[in-house]
């Protein structure tokens, strides 16, 4: 009576769960989360139908973005050739950027980094790269959407509004004792947020202020 | 003297260069008027009614084009390659997508009832590939200084089918756009859960 008990909710919980995500196809290669097939290229995150509209109301044709009318002149290069006939036929990052980032002409379709690039430490600014901590707080004020690009609004809390946290967003509360073999292992991911007079300031001076 | 002289020169540099320097005649365009332009290709003049693509042709149906035109110069080429001709389309000896899967080597009249189509590209793929295409492709491939991308004539490529048909006689319309795998993955269902 008891494993009954048990069992009526565990199947409705996983019929429930089929017929809000459907069964994973192993012909089409589909699985769920945990056992996803990520996409290696950002080319392969693209969908065709979830374009279908855009692409008949701007009467967008194949040719379009699979581009077979382009010659080269003046080359031989057999591997310059290939690569013209590759990359004009498989549209690359201008051909998705033209609508999706766009900051000269303004996006026409969403303009969230994630959509395409799932490991966003690839597209990572370069503004990111020395000092940001001190600097984050101006490019922040000045345009939160471009932050949210790339940024759930959990990430600013994490830090300014979760100090009453035992955990933090960076470093654990005994990152001080172990901090000199990272800052040997990858001395530049901590230039992401510091700059170098940060370790001066306690391994030369005797303290830090930030 | 001076008058010989120069008659003399004509004669020995200007003729014969203006002789040579005339560009070879276009023998798709010329088969319309002149059917020995037939025999470029063919080893014998075909009959009246002949539809067969491969008839006589004096060389493999996968190398009859390559005489005069590189299949490198021409974008998404190499792409097709080794792929299955379509059901309505005509393949080389093996089966596989040659020029003349896609083009009909004839014009428009030298085959009686058989009618071929320019590359109609409309005005915003015209744009998108003058404006985005050619400067990224440019950019990005490290051509050199005299190399030139360029936007090929759409005009006289006697294709089989309407530019919007020909591809999806090949590629079926529906499965490209039921191939979408983000549907089927759970973690798609939460946008910007794997944002940092």
């Amino acid at each position: 009576m008891n494993k009954r008990l048990i069992l009526i909710p565990v199947a409705m919980i996983a019929l429930l769960f089929i017929s809000l995500y459907g069964c994973p196809n192993p012909e089409k290669e589909d699985n769920w989360a945990w056992n996803a097939k990520r996409p290696q290229r950002m080319q392969d995150t693209f969908s065709h139908e979830v374009h279908k509209k855009i692409f008949e109301k701007e009467n967008f044709q194949c040719l379009t973005c699979h581009t077979m009318d382009l010659g080269i002149e003046n080359e031989e290069d057999m591997d310059k050739l290939t690569k013209l006939s590759d990359k004009s036929f498989f549209p690359g990052k201008e051909t998705c950027h033209f609508c999706h980032y766009n900051p000269e002409a303004g996006n026409i379709g969403p303009g969230k980094c994630s959509i395409c690039h799932f490991n966003l430490e690839d597209i990572q600014p370069a503004n990111h790269n020395f000092d940001w901590l001190s600097k984050h707080a101006v490019f922040a004020k000045s345009d939160m959407n471009k932050c949210e690009n790339c940024h759930t609004q959990t990430f600013c809390q994490d830090c300014h509004n979760r100090r009453d946290l035992p955990t933090r967003r960076f470093h654990d509360r005994n990152y001080r004792f172990v901090h000199g073999i990272e800052a040997r292992v990858n001395p530049s991911r901590c230039g992401n947020c510091h700059e170098t007079s940060f370790c001066d300031k306690c391994h030369f001076e005797g303290g830090y202020d930030r | 003297m001076i008058g010989n002289l120069l008659l003399l020169i004509f004669f020995i540099v200007i003729f014969p260069s203006g002789l040579f320097s005339q560009e070879e005649d276009n023998p798709h365009k010329e088969m319309v008027t002149d059917q020995f332009i037939c025999l470029d290709c063919h080893t014998k003049v075909p009959e009246k009614g002949e539809t067969d693509p491969k008839y006589f042709l004096f060389d493999l149906p996968s190398e009859v084009c390559l005489g005069c035109h590189d299949e490198y110069r021409h974008g998404g080429i190499i792409q097709h390659m080794d792929k299955k001709a379509g059901k309505d389309l005509p393949g080389d000896e093996n089966g596989k997508i040659a020029c003349f899967t896609c083009h009909d080597p004839h014009p428009q009249g030298v085959i009686e009832g058989r009618v071929v189509y320019n590359a109609e590209t409309n005005p915003q793929t015209v744009e998108f590939e003058k404006q985005i295409v050619i400067p990224s492709l440019q950019k990005s491939l490290g051509l050199k200084k005299e190399s030139q991308v360029y936007l090929k004539d759409n005009k006289e490529v006697y294709l089989r089918q309407p530019v919007g048909q020909l591809c999806l006689t090949c590629h079926d319309q529906d499965k490209i756009y039921k191939s979408n795998w983000r549907e089927h993955i759970l973690w798609d269902k939460y946008p910007g859960s794997f944002s940092r």
